[in-house]
């Protein structure tokens, strides 16, 4: 029996097969995403703000800026050159930059509400290292948050396991002794850059091996 | 007066049912345009599993009907073809799935 499913709120049998919305939208959004180019992206951009963390300067600074201006167009490129058509071309529907936003920020205070409460009841508020140690950790429920946003537009299972490492991590990085607050920032930071290269590796590798080009070229010929 | 008889109410849908819409293959090629912003033949060609020639020519009849939007390009040096619903196509994708919905929930059990 195929049913009509109008943004996953009523059902009415219509056809012989379900037409969920939402789902499709959830797939054009995975299919998107299954070239392992976000992860990737998203690990170059920690390991820029690791160098800034490290070595300030303008020249990291002007990297970090750089990448978060030039990056989207590049992978575009990179997307254009190495993996189409494959599994062809879509894009996606923008979302409405205001709620985007609060929502961004309304996540932002509440995790740094929760930490501040922790603080003061766990360990007081007198240390300012305190605030310094507890940065991984903070840095780490940001990445969470992205995650569970990428998780709900596209119902890929991976960005949870994603995030569940992402606070663990960040959390141990908390707690761990290290020299100095900047390299317990920094290493955290390189050590969730390199794995989200590697991880976003091993997707397009998976993704090329599944998807080969020459599946394709009769199809590409055609069109 | 309009004659709002409740007959007449679950009755008046179906003539409102868009017939090019209607055909499962098309509905189909519009639900997953409605749902980004554009796409191109092949990834509609993977997500409906409709054969090469059959996408061709519903997409020739959604364009015909001003429901659908081609825009051809290169992506590199490949020859690249994005298609997205119009304006007009959005609309008339919502109307359809309105009046299907109420044509459906006006049957008796």
């Amino acid at each position: 029996m195929r049913t009509l499913r109008a943004e996953g709120k009523e059902e009415s049998p219509i056809m012989s097969e379900t037409i969920d919305m939402n789902e499709l939208e959830q797939n054009a959004y995975r299919e998107s995403q299954q070239d392992g180019f976000a992860e990737i992206a998203l690990g170059i951009t920690l390991l820029a703000y690791a160098a800034f963390v490290a070595f300030r300067g303008p020249f990291t600074a002007a990297l970090v800026v750089a990448l978060l201006i030039f990056q989207a167009r590049g992978w575009e490129i990179l997307r254009a050159r190495c993996t189409y058509p494959r599994v062809g071309s879509v894009r996606l529907r923008r979302e409405k930059t205001g709620p985007v936003l609060k929502g961004v920020l309304a996540y932002i205070f509440l995790v740094a509400a929760a930490l501040v409460i922790g603080l003061a009841v766990f360990g007081g508020l007198r240390s300012p290292s305190l605030w310094w140690n507890w940065l991984p950790f903070f840095v780490g429920m940001m990445l969470v948050g992205a995650l569970a946003h990428a998780h709900s537009r596209s119902g890929s299972a991976r960005y949870p396991v994603f995030a569940l490492l992402a606070a663990a991590a960040g959390l141990l990085a908390s707690l761990l002794n290290f020299a100095s607050p900047e390299t317990r920032l920094t290493a955290y930071l390189l050590a969730m850059g390199f794995f989200f290269i590697l991880a976003g590796t091993v997707v397009l590798a998976r993704f090329l091996r599944k998807h080969p080009a020459s599946a394709v070229e009769a199809i590409d010929d055609r069109h | 007066m309009t004659d709002t008889s409740d007959n007449t109410e679950g009755r008046q849908p179906l003539t409102d049912i868009d017939r090019i819409i209607h055909e499962p293959a098309r509905f189909l090629i519009m639900a997953h345009l409605y749902v980004v912003e554009s796409a191109d033949f092949l990834f509609l060609m993977r997500q409906t599993s409709l054969t090469w020639g059959n996408l061709s020519s519903h997409l020739a009849k959604l364009e015909e009907a001003g429901y659908l939007d081609i825009e051809k390009g290169f992506k590199g040096k490949k020859p690249h073809t994005m298609l997205s619903l119009t304006a007009e196509g959005r609309s008339a994708f919502r109307d359809y799935r309105q009046n299907i919905q109420q044509a459906l929930d006006d049957l008796p059990d």
